[in-house]
């Protein structure tokens, strides 16, 4: 019976690179190429603006405090407006871990991930980010929300019901 | 006491006692938005709803309802989850649900509550408020979009401070609390308010968007402003006190606080703090290091020896005076005195005299209950504001009679039914005596066991209450019913605080007290006391701790005289600004400018350091461990929050360094500093650093029996003769001249002034905010007016704590000021 096993196993690896042989590769020729990362994929970590064109963060502080690694850090502060902001935020992404449970906590949407995650370098003071790295100039996956305009508008169920009211937004919802 | 059974676990509780104290006793959580421990029960927001099998399954207020005995409570079932939701759902519907830019967010009531009950929809529809937040003041913010209207701010502002500066306007949907007319928030900005909002609607505003509360380290100390010792838990974040704490579960005040105490804290983070020690050298001071620094100061005080005078504010914690009267003894010097030197006496000298005692003969907290109390001066509520609030309560809760000898009107005397002696300038100790004599003479004073009552008596004649009327402007009758009420209440207190500009009359002013707490039985009475409380807050324990001159020693004035003749060989400073506070600038600063060497030890470059041949940077109260003892004799415990700026060094390192110099044993730890002091001192004997708990520890026990029982006679004075007379005195917002660098204080109180009654404003044609000139004695101080009704007819009064102003030029320590006013 063994020698049956050894055919079979001398000839079964062949038919596996035979088969594959004929299919089109999944790898890419990394760096060279480029893959597509998926929709709900979580790269590195980016700070998007509101319709108006604002930043979004009101330096709450609690995607620091949801951070399991305590990567994120920041001062909030008062605008001329009397608008709270970040006066510099700070993420260190030499510690990040891209769990992701910052923008869950993030109750202005404004701390979203990115597909990128290219993040190697020689220094790694490099890969500390400050505000102004990590703000983009769109909405990100939620292009119309405005946290300004939600807040406080109306928390009877269903949100938004009222004329002067914009739809609510599903902050657990990743999908774009 | 009633027993009862809340969720089956059996409790006894006094029968005064509500289900929710009964509860919390039992250790069963039932939540709650309006309740506050120090405020009467209210029952406004409904969350605390509960459960009691007597009342036919209905639903009560756990919080307004006493308990009865057997009563069966369930604090937690499923009907009651499902209404608290409801009511959570209630306050939601106007509820901006702002948490993120919100500063309460992470400690606020009802953002917990939403998350306990899981309020995450709501089945009911409203309309949000967007009224404008008061922003006005630089203090306390008001954002009314987020109230709940629980009352407690209005509450708290009634009830604790007496200020009233809130209430509810309007009516159901549109019921929001508002100040007077709706406009800005005006008022002593003591922050009470702020403190209980279990919501984020008043919120501190030097505190806004700085930190969130989880990443606040607390620290309990004790507030380095005035004698009431209250506990203020400094919140610290990157080494930087930030803001403080609301903490009622430690120390003597309940978590009441006033301006100074909530909002004075940013001295301690000035720009303006030395860093470097500064030495002199061809004329003008530089910096230097502590070596350097140090060497000098032991070289100068070598040279000068038993001929050094030291001066010391009473802010410094107990052992650091005590390794500063090592310092004396070191030297061989008997010069030492704190605070002037003069305005104590009341306390070393005057109850000394009649009681034999140094110090308080009661605790603060007694005052709620007592049934008649007599303040001498209106001015006690600006020097022991949360003392004050005590006062209030005890008036406004148990209808205490409150009399109040005053040469102005104040906080105190705008209480309910206070009486209020209102006598010419200078002339408290002539009111005193009337009330000993009308005591006497009606037969009311309780002569058993006191010792020259028949020369009091011979003394008194002078003092009939008639003649006393006509001298100090009050009524007979008015002199007469105090004395009366003081003497038939069961519980009673008198208060006197003594401080730098109270310099006047000092010690006869604290003899006339004891006098009339002895006619009285106040003193040493279970209930009752004799407060004489010191304006700085470790003002007792310089007493206790003996900083005063020896035998053969100089006073401060004495020292001053002698260096200005060129006795003094060198002037050592600690934490003290002569030049700014004490009576008399011209003499001071002559003493001063001959005194051969002059080491200052402040935070601050003050006009005293200016002078010096070397500035030591100290720390403040923030930086440093150990203990400082209250105006009731609480000794309670200061901790380290922050690390100094620069080189700035603890007083008790500096004190240290400076001991060591001289080749003396110096304590290693504040703590073994603490040992050997409460063995060095009678009255501390066998208190350890352990025995200071939460709240501390009361040397003499509770109530301080008198150890004689005295009665002298002390002589008051005469009028002064002048149309305008100007009374100095502190300002609410101030305390010392140290408040003058931080920020909260001075939003409020940011420059001297001269305070003008309506009539003399009207008369001589000042109104409020024009320049007006003082002279007096040929010097002349300039300030902006300031008009109310605080001050009878050609009285003025102006604080003291602003060096800019130079009061002192034409203070020099009398009770009243003649002065001239021009513009």
């Amino acid at each position: 019976m063994s020698l049956w096993r050894d055919i079979k196993g001398t000839l079964q690896p062949f038919w596996v690179t035979l088969c594959n042989m004929m299919r089109r590769p999944v790898t890419v020729q990394y760096p060279e190429q480029k893959q597509q990362m998926a929709q709900r994929y979580r790269g590195r970590l980016m700070l998007t603006r509101d319709p108006e064109g604002h930043e979004r963060c009101v330096a709450c502080h609690l995607c620091s405090a949801a951070c399991p690694v305590d990567c994120i850090s920041m001062q909030a502060a008062e605008g001329d407006d009397g608008r709270r902001h970040a006066a510099w935020f700070r993420i260190n992404f030499t510690r990040c871990i891209f769990c992701g449970l910052c923008t869950e906590a993030c109750p202005t949407l404004a701390i979203q991930v990115t597909g990128e995650f290219e993040l190697a370098g020689r220094d790694p003071l490099k890969l500390v980010w400050e505000k102004d790295d990590l703000l983009v100039d769109h909405g990100g996956h939620t292009p119309d929300y405005n946290f300004y305009r939600q807040s406080g508008v109306g928390v009877a169920a269903p949100r938004g019901g009222l004329p002067t009211e914009t739809a609510p937004v599903d902050p657990k919802d990743l999908m774009p | 006491m009633v027993n009862l059974t809340i969720d089956g676990k059996q409790v006894t509780v006094s029968k005064t006692a509500t289900i929710y104290e009964a509860a919390c006793e039992a250790g069963v959580h039932i939540p709650v938005l309006c309740y506050a421990k120090k405020l009467m029960p209210y029952g406004a927001c409904r969350v605390c709803l509960v459960e009691v099998e007597q009342m036919k399954g209905r639903l009560i207020p756990a919080c307004t309802t006493p308990v009865t005995e057997g009563m069966v409570v369930t604090s937690t079932s499923d009907e009651i989850v499902k209404v608290r939701k409801t009511v959570l759902e209630f306050l939601l519907v106007n509820h901006v649900v702002d948490c993120p830019v919100c500063d309460k967010g992470g400690e606020c009531d009802l953002q917990d509550l939403t998350y306990e009950y899981e309020v995450v929809s709501n089945r009911f529809e409203g309309e949000k408020f967007d009224l404008p937040t008061d922003e006005v003041n630089p203090l306390i913010e008001r954002n009314m979009n987020r109230c709940v209207l629980c009352g407690k701010c209005a509450r708290v502002c009634d009830e604790i401070v007496g200020y009233g500066s809130y209430s509810f306007i309007n009516r159901g949907f549109e019921t929001k609390i508002a100040t007077a007319f709706d406009r800005g928030l005006n008022c002593e900005f003591c922050g009470q308010c702020v403190s209980m909002c279990p919501v984020g609607a008043i919120l501190p505003r030097p505190f806004k968007f700085k930190a969130r509360p989880w990443q606040l380290k607390e620290i309990d100390s004790v507030c380095g402003y005035c004698g009431n010792g209250c506990t203020v838990t400094l919140g610290t974040k990157d080494n930087k006190v930030e803001t403080i704490r609301f903490n009622d579960k430690t120390g003597v005040n309940d978590g009441n606080l006033c301006v100074r105490g909530r909002f004075g804290y940013s001295f301690i983070n000035s720009e303006d703090r030395l860093t470097k020690p500064l030495i002199r050298e061809n004329g003008s001071l530089v910096e230097t290091s502590w070596d350097k620094a140090l060497a000098r100061v032991a070289d100068g005080l070598k040279q000068s020896g038993s001929e050094t005078g030291i001066v010391t504010g009473a802010r410094l914690t107990n052992e650091e005076l005590f390794l500063l009267r090592n310092v004396a003894k070191a030297l061989g010097s008997e010069n030492i005195d704190h605070s002037g030197g003069e305005c104590y006496k009341g306390l070393t000298e005057g109850l000394q005299q009649t009681l034999g005692l140094q110090a308080s003969t009661a605790t603060f907290p007694q005052v709620e209950n007592c049934d008649a109390i007599l303040s001498i001066r209106s001015d006690f509520y600006e020097t022991h504001p949360v003392f004050g609030m005590v006062v209030n309560q005890a008036v406004r809760r148990n209808d205490a009679k409150l009399t109040v000898i005053a040469d102005k009107r104040g906080k105190f005397t705008k209480l309910p039914e206070a009486k209020t002696l209102l006598h010419k300038p200078g002339l408290e100790v002539n009111l005193i005596n009337a009330m000993c004599r009308v005591l006497l003479d009606e037969g009311l004073a309780k002569t058993e066991r006191l010792s020259g009552v028949d020369e009091l008596k011979a003394a008194l004649a002078d003092y009939a209450p008639e003649t006393v009327a006509e001298t100090t402007g009050v009524s007979v009758d008015a002199i007469r019913t105090a004395a009366r009420e003081l003497a038939a209440a069961e519980n009673a207190a008198i208060l006197l605080a003594y401080g730098l500009p109270y310099t006047a009359a000092s010690k006869e002013l604290g003899i006339a007290a004891a006098n009339l707490s002895l006619l009285t039985g106040i003193a040493g009475r279970t209930g009752s006391g004799l407060y004489v409380c010191g304006e700085k807050n470790n003002s007792q324990g310089a007493i206790d701790l003996a900083v005063m001159p020896g035998a053969t020693g100089l006073g401060a004035q004495q020292m001053l005289s002698a260096a200005a003749q060129g006795q003094l060989k060198a002037l050592y400073v600690v934490g003290e600004d002569m030049v700014s506070s004490y009576p008399d600038r011209k003499a001071v600063e002559l003493a001063l400018d001959k005194v051969p060497f002059l080491v200052v030890q402040d935070l601050f470059l003050s006009p005293t350091a200016q002078m010096a041949d070397v500035v030591l940077p100290a720390a403040s109260f923030a930086e440093k461990d150990g203990t400082f003892t209250n105006a009731e004799r609480r000794i309670q415990r200061v901790r380290a929050a922050v690390p100094s700026p620069g080189d700035a060094r603890t007083d008790f390192n500096i004190l240290s360094d400076v001991l060591s110099a001289f080749g003396a044993q110096a304590p290693a730890t504040a703590a073994e500093a603490f040992a050997q002091l409460t063995a060095d001192t009678a009255a501390y004997q066998g208190i350890s650093l352990d025995m200071l708990g939460a709240q501390g520890y009361v040397w003499g026990t509770d109530i301080l029996t008198p150890i004689t029982r005295n009665l002298v006679a002390v002589a008051g004075s005469k009028p002064l003769d002048a149309a305008h007379q100007l009374l100095v005195g502190s300002a609410l917002y101030h305390s010392g001249t140290m408040s003058t660098h931080a920020k909260g204080p001075m939003a409020v109180v940011s420059e001297p002034y001269i305070e003008f009654g309506r009539e003399d404003a009207k008369a001589l044609n000042v109104a409020e905010g024009d320049l007006v000139k003082l002279s007096a004695d040929g010097e002349i101080i300039e300030a902006k007016a300031k008009v109310d009704n605080r001050l009878p007819q050609g009285v003025l009064f102006a604080p003291y704590h602003f060096s800019a102003l130079g009061l002192n030029k034409i203070y020099r320590g009398q009770p009243a000021i003649a002065v001239q006013v021009g513009k």
